[in-house]
């Protein structure tokens, strides 16, 4: 992509704790977002592109030929977006996608969910949380579930689902401010004052004292 | 080679139509992308259809004599050819 004129505008670590997207942008098209993984799945990321792949076509879009997942995968993908959406912009979404499908469309997402290991999201998106309580990502989905979710619900969600590895990198994107999104944002270097300004504000909101 | 060159559409472009119904045209991947006014849409449009005249077929379009818009269509022509969104074909006899 940088051979074709796109930049880097927001790396993996400077978006939410899933940190599974980098915001690439251009100077001419809307920005994209390069996902190494989709929240929701937890199978590998790599047998999960695989399992994508092998369903995906070609369709025009543009008038140009472009490869895209499935009609399964693409309601799948959406509604794990829709389930961490806290009930707000994917509930349209859910509604087109879930509600207003057939019962051969739903059974055909809940296979797909089922082999890439992502029933817990979709059972969120779809409200059906209960039925998984006893997995590890439960809880986590259930904070996403809720609108008003604090930082301190979706920590404890992430921890709880995490695998022994990504713990330690789980809790340091947590708890380090992200000076380098803040730069970017202000458009100059922080001084220390405005760092440690900025700290406070962010260790109160991480904390729930501002949820 | 002929002096009526023809042309055709490249593979790598991209179409798209806004809401309003401008045209807008991209040669993939770097672009950069192009709104197309009417009479260069029509041009574009007759240059991708392959044409063996483009000038008198947009001329006949606008009901004027060619040589009126040869130098513009020639213009636009060289222009859509320059950002890759026309390629020039062989035309049948050509060799």
């Amino acid at each position: 992509m940088t051979r074709h004129g796109w930049t880097l505008a927001w790396d993996f670590d400077e978006g939410s704790l899933f940190a599974h997207a980098a915001t690439m942008q251009h100077r001419y098209l809307a920005h994209v977002d390069v996902h190494r993984w989709f929240p929701g799945i937890e199978m590998e990321p790599e047998l999960a592109f695989r399992t994508l792949t092998e369903g995906a076509r070609r369709i025009d879009v543009a008038e140009y030929p472009c490869l895209v997942p499935s009609d399964d995968a693409h309601r799948l993908i959406l509604l794990l977006h829709a389930a961490r959406s806290g009930g707000g912009a994917g509930a349209s979404d859910v509604t087109q996608l879930w509600t207003r499908s057939t019962s051969e469309q739903q059974e055909a997402v809940r296979r797909l969910a089922e082999d890439l290991d992502a029933r817990v999201a979709l059972a969120a998106a779809i409200d059906e949380l209960d039925s998984v309580r006893h997995h590890r990502s439960y809880r986590l989905w259930r904070a996403l579930q809720r609108p008003q979710h604090t930082h301190r619900e979706v920590l404890v969600g992430h921890l709880r689902s995490a695998r022994p590895r990504e713990l330690l990198p789980l809790v340091i994107r947590f708890a380090l401010l992200n000076k380098r999104r803040m730069q970017r944002q202000s458009e100059e270097s922080l001084k220390l004052r405005e760092t440690l300004h900025a700290y406070r504000v962010w260790v109160k909101r991480r904390m729930g004292v501002d949820s | 080679m002929t002096d009526r060159p023809v042309y055709g559409r490249p593979e790598h472009v991209a179409a798209a139509r806004s809401a309003d119904g401008s045209l807008y045209l991209m040669a993939l991947p770097d672009g950069p992308p192009r709104a197309l006014n009417g009479p260069a849409e029509l041009i574009w449009e007759v240059a991708v259809s392959g044409s063996s005249d483009v000038i008198a077929t947009v001329a006949a379009f606008f009901d004027v004599e060619p040589a009126a818009i040869a130098s513009d269509v020639k213009a636009t022509l060289k222009s859509l050819e320059g950002g890759r969104l026309i390629e020039r074909r062989q035309a049948a006899g050509d060799k």
